[in-house]
């Protein structure tokens, strides 16, 4: 994974500007669970997707989007834990630590699945090059 | 008249910023798989939440992080949506408008999800 100080600066800047946003919503929006919505916009799918396309290819910023798509779905069921847990044990810092822990264990497994997936697709790809 | 002061405001784009930051450089360190799985760690999510015990305490934190988390459920579901959507768009009108077209999706159908899911 290549990282350089434009790239963290973007991640950065998008980051800092999601969670500002979402604090700016639950400062504006009487429903809590809508403002919600904005600490999931996909900040730093989208920093790792204009930098791979500015310095890259667009095939190599498909390829980001498409590995994003596993991440997020471990962040799902890391949020979807935390609802679960603070709803039944009643303490958030325990919720938090659970949801995590679920968070690792559920991405590792999500991760393996796509890169298999996204290997087979390079494969089909080099193949249809070489013909 | 809307009365939000500037500093909390830049302190949670910073903290939100530090957060994506280091989950970044810690990706880089771990590198291969372990790498992979942290460079999309819920930074932001974790962010949001953990800027609520600012202003929250005791069962109204409670409360409050659960409602902002039950929105952030519907936020991600539709990340995966818009990620897809990114991958597919970004191969056929290429990475600008591809991840443009992308994020109009995720802003249309966030809110569709969650007013048909909190609403109905």
């Amino acid at each position: 994974m290549k990282l350089n100080l434009r790239d963290l600066a973007l991640r950065f800047v998008f980051g800092g500007g999601t969670v500002a946003a979402c604090y700016i919503m639950l400062q504006i929006i009487p429903s809590k669970s809508f403002a919600g919505v904005f600490a999931a916009f996909p900040a730093v799918m989208a920093a790792a997707v204009i930098m791979a396309g500015h310095f890259g290819t667009s095939e190599q910023a498909s390829d980001i989007a498409l590995g994003a798509s596993s991440g997020m779905i471990g962040c799902t069921i890391c949020v979807l834990t935390a609802v679960f847990c603070m709803e039944h044990l009643n303490r958030w810092g325990l919720s938090i630590i659970i949801a995590l822990l679920i968070w690792f264990f559920s991405s590792y497994s999500i991760t393996r699945l796509i890169n298999g997936l996204l290997g087979k697709i390079k494969e089909k790809r080099q193949q249809k090059t070489d013909y | 008249m809307l009365n939000i002061e500037i500093s909390p405001i830049l302190l949670r784009f910073l903290f939100g910023g530090s957060a994506v930051a280091i989950s970044a450089l810690i990706a880089k360190n771990f590198g291969g798989r372990l790498g992979g799985i942290f460079a999309a760690f819920p930074a932001v999510y974790l962010a949001a939440i953990l800027g609520l015990r600012m202003d929250y305490e005791g069962s109204e934190l409670l409360l409050i992080s659960e409602q902002l988390s039950k929105g952030a459920l519907v936020g991600m579901i539709a990340d995966i949506c818009c990620a897809l959507a990114a991958s597919y768009f970004i191969l056929r009108y290429g990475w600008k408008r591809g991840l443009a077209y992308a994020l109009i999706l995720w802003a249309v159908l966030a809110p569709t999800i969650y007013f048909t899911w909190f609403r109905l």
